[in-house]
């Protein structure tokens, strides 16, 4: 636990330097203008009061203490997609890999896993743009509630898909590895399922999958916000790169906001997987 | 079904490559063309004009046909929409008298023709024609009042109203009203909502994709093939540094390093690009020290070593190339993939400088106006056809290279 702990704590460092330098450095190279500190102040004022709990006094700067109230809306919109997204790949990925690989001559298995591959490698912005002229297209009338629960889904339905693919190929292989297992082989050759032994021991090398592929979750998580209007930290980004001052302490905010995230979740996984594991524990 | 042999892979391999090479060289030259040639100027009474070609047209949508009955006491201003007082209009949708629909689109200086089919008797056949741009009503389009054919060769181009109009046994008048787009381009896609053709708008978007995309691909395959190959032989601080490097690049997700490093460049192509490589390099060079790592203990190394051979040529001539060129081809045409999506999806985001033609613009153009399919399926396949070269090329090269053969 220790050196996961490390690790993420090495990672934020990094994605904080990197984030505040990228931001920092166009403003102060080549420039004639007095150096300002006010959008670091502010972005530090923030992370102050989020360590802190507390919420920012009457006197502070409006924008500031909007983004702070913000804030915690944005998270869980980014939050609810992106475990949104993992639970449907999850519910499609597990069951279709163990089918294929506990039935490998089965052609229309076998053939569901690789549609299920070839769709997942699609590009999301083609998928994204698919479902949502087809939507058009159907002419589905919603309210406008029922339309906004439909966009939600739509979204963790594209970004899960990135994710089904190589979830589908590392199950059939770690189950095809598990039904290898001496003791797997005695349970169903004594005729008993094996599905709930196959099913526990799948749950490192998915939960060490998920975990590999939290930063492209996250990435993949900021363009389905923007694609479906889903006001989250990624969308919050992308509003402030469009404004003209762009607005510094928000991308900074929200781009650490978004790396604490992708943290939470890999740890998360890392952390399914030490307890189904008993040898990684030892 | 046979497993594949070395033959059958041979050849799969070989078509895939040909295949792939083949749809490169198209897509360069195509990009090439479009920074040679200059984007053509708007025709703003030509918005949302349809696909010269019908097959298209019946995919992408735009043949919008309104039909309806009206009763004797209605006068010919209804037949616009205008205010008659005493009309009385039924539109009537499921057991509509027109059996077939007029062609949209008309070529200046070519013969349109449109002989309509009924399925009850109609009569006395009229027509009413309005220009949109300024509500003058053209002559060149005329009717057979018997029959109902229309026949007209277009002298200008322009958007037009038109309703046809028949004449029923109970005295009920069958409209057909239609919008017609007479243009001297030829029309492949139609044109956008600023007249534009969207064909040509599409081909000086590629100009965007392959070529910049080059800078993105030098950096990320060129440069991490260099730092991968020098820290897997050398070790120690360049093996640390490239650790330091990928720890941290990848803290961040790319495509937010990416964005940042567009806008705070003012939406520059190359420096985006530049950002593309950099995000994509140090999985690369991990990849190319890995693969170094390996081999630079074999038996075969240790051999050249021994006969005098430098190390540079050791890890470039034995390592690299008899080892690592499939790895390399194959992260190439991943990291072609990689930049063009990245800049189609940030163009399509709204992300880049919406002066300079891109794709993803297309798209975005497309999605703001209610999801035209006219925009947004071209686009959407050239996408897939650059991907499909990548795609076949890497496959190709991987097949054409592997030791299984």
């Amino acid at each position: 636990m220790w050196p996961m702990l490390r690790q993420g704590a090495v990672t934020l460092a990094l994605a904080v330097a990197v984030v505040v330098g990228i931001v920092a450095v166009p403003e102060y190279v080549g420039s004639d203008a007095p150096v300002s500190l006010g959008w670091f102040q502010r972005a530090a004022l923030i992370f102050s009061h989020v360590v802190r709990g507390e919420l920012p006094e009457a006197s502070a700067i409006t924008r500031t203490t909007q983004l702070y109230r913000d804030l915690p809306q944005l998270l869980t919109q980014s939050t609810t997609l992106v475990i949104g997204a993992m639970c449907c790949a999850l519910v499609v990925a597990l069951p279709t890999g163990m089918a294929t690989a506990m039935a490998p001559y089965n052609a229309r298995r076998r053939a569901a896993a690789r549609l299920l591959i070839a769709v997942s490698s699609m590009p999301a912005i083609v998928w994204a743009t698919v479902l949502l002229l087809t939507s058009l297209k159907l002419e589905i009338s919603l309210t406008t509630n029922a339309r906004l629960a439909f966009l939600a889904a739509l979204a963790t339905l594209v970004l899960g898909d990135r994710l089904v693919g190589d979830l589908t190929a590392r199950v059939e292989s770690a189950t095809k590895e598990l039904l290898d297992e001496p003791y797997l082989r005695t349970v169903r050759a004594s005729g008993f399922h094996v599905v709930r032994h196959v099913a526990q021991g799948l749950v490192p090398p998915v939960a060490d999958a998920v975990a590999s592929r939290t930063l492209f979750l996250i990435g993949g998580a900021i363009v389905v916000e923007r694609l479906f209007d889903i006001r989250g930290l990624g969308f919050r980004v992308f509003e402030s790169l469009e404004a003209n001052p762009i607005e510094r302490e928000l991308i900074v905010v929200c781009a650490i906001g978004l790396v604490v995230l992708g943290l939470v979740v890999r740890s998360v996984a890392t952390g399914a997987a030490l307890l189904a594991d008993g040898r990684r524990r030892g | 079904m046979t497993p594949p042999t070395a033959a059958t892979r041979a050849v799969g391999g070989s078509r895939s490559l040909i295949a792939g090479v083949v749809l490169f060289v198209a897509l360069t030259l195509v990009n090439l063309l479009a920074y040679a040639s200059e984007p053509s100027a708007s025709d703003s009474y030509l918005k949302f004009a349809p696909s010269h070609i019908a097959l298209l047209r019946s995919v992408l949508g735009g043949e919008r046909v309104r039909e309806y009955l009206e009763t004797p006491a209605s006068s010919f201003g209804s037949a616009f929409g205008g205010a008659s007082g005493e009309a009385d209009t039924a539109v009537t949708t499921d057991a509509p008298v027109y059996t077939t629909r007029p062609s949209p689109v008309a070529r200046v200086g070519a013969l349109y023709r449109y002989a309509p089919a009924t399925r009850q008797l109609l009569k006395d056949f009229r027509l009413e024609m309005r220009d949109q741009a300024d509500e003058s009503t053209p002559a060149w389009l005329t009717v057979d009042p018997a029959t109902g054919t229309v026949t007209g060769t277009p002298d200008r181009a322009g958007t037009f109203e038109v309703s046809l109009i028949g004449s029923l046994e109970d005295g009920r008048a069958a409209v057909q009203r239609f919008t017609l787009w007479s243009d001297t381009r030829f029309l492949l896609f139609g044109t956008d909502d600023d007249g534009r053709d969207i064909a040509r708008g599409l081909f000086h978007a590629a100009r965007s994709t392959v070529i910049p995309a080059a800078v993105a691909v030098i950096i990320a395959v060129g440069l991490g093939v260099l730092l991968g190959a020098v820290s897997g032989y050398s070790g120690g601080v360049a093996a640390q540094s490239l650790g330091g490097l990928t720890a941290v690049v990848q803290s961040v997700p790319g495509l937010l390093l990416i964005a940042l490093a567009g806008r705070l460049s003012e939406w520059n192509l190359l420096v985006m690009m530049a950002a593309v490589g950099l995000v994509m390099l140090p999985e690369t060079a991990s990849g190319v020290r890995e693969l170094v790592e390996r081999f630079r203990r074999r038996d075969f190394v240790e051999a050249a070593r021994e006969l005098g051979m430098r190390d540079s040529v050791i890890l470039w001539n034995e390592i690299i190339w008899h080892n690592g060129r499939q790895f390399i081809a194959s992260r190439t045409c991943q990291a072609y993939t990689f930049a063009v999506l990245t800049e189609v999806t940030l163009s399509f985001l709204g992300l880049t400088d919406s002066l300079t033609p891109s794709v993803g613009r297309v798209l975005l153009v497309g999605r703001e106006n209610e999801f035209r399919a006219t925009m947004m399926v071209p686009a959407l396949a050239y996408l897939l056809v650059v991907i499909s070269c990548f795609a076949l090329l890497e496959r190709g090269l991987v097949l054409r290279w592997s030791r299984r053969r």
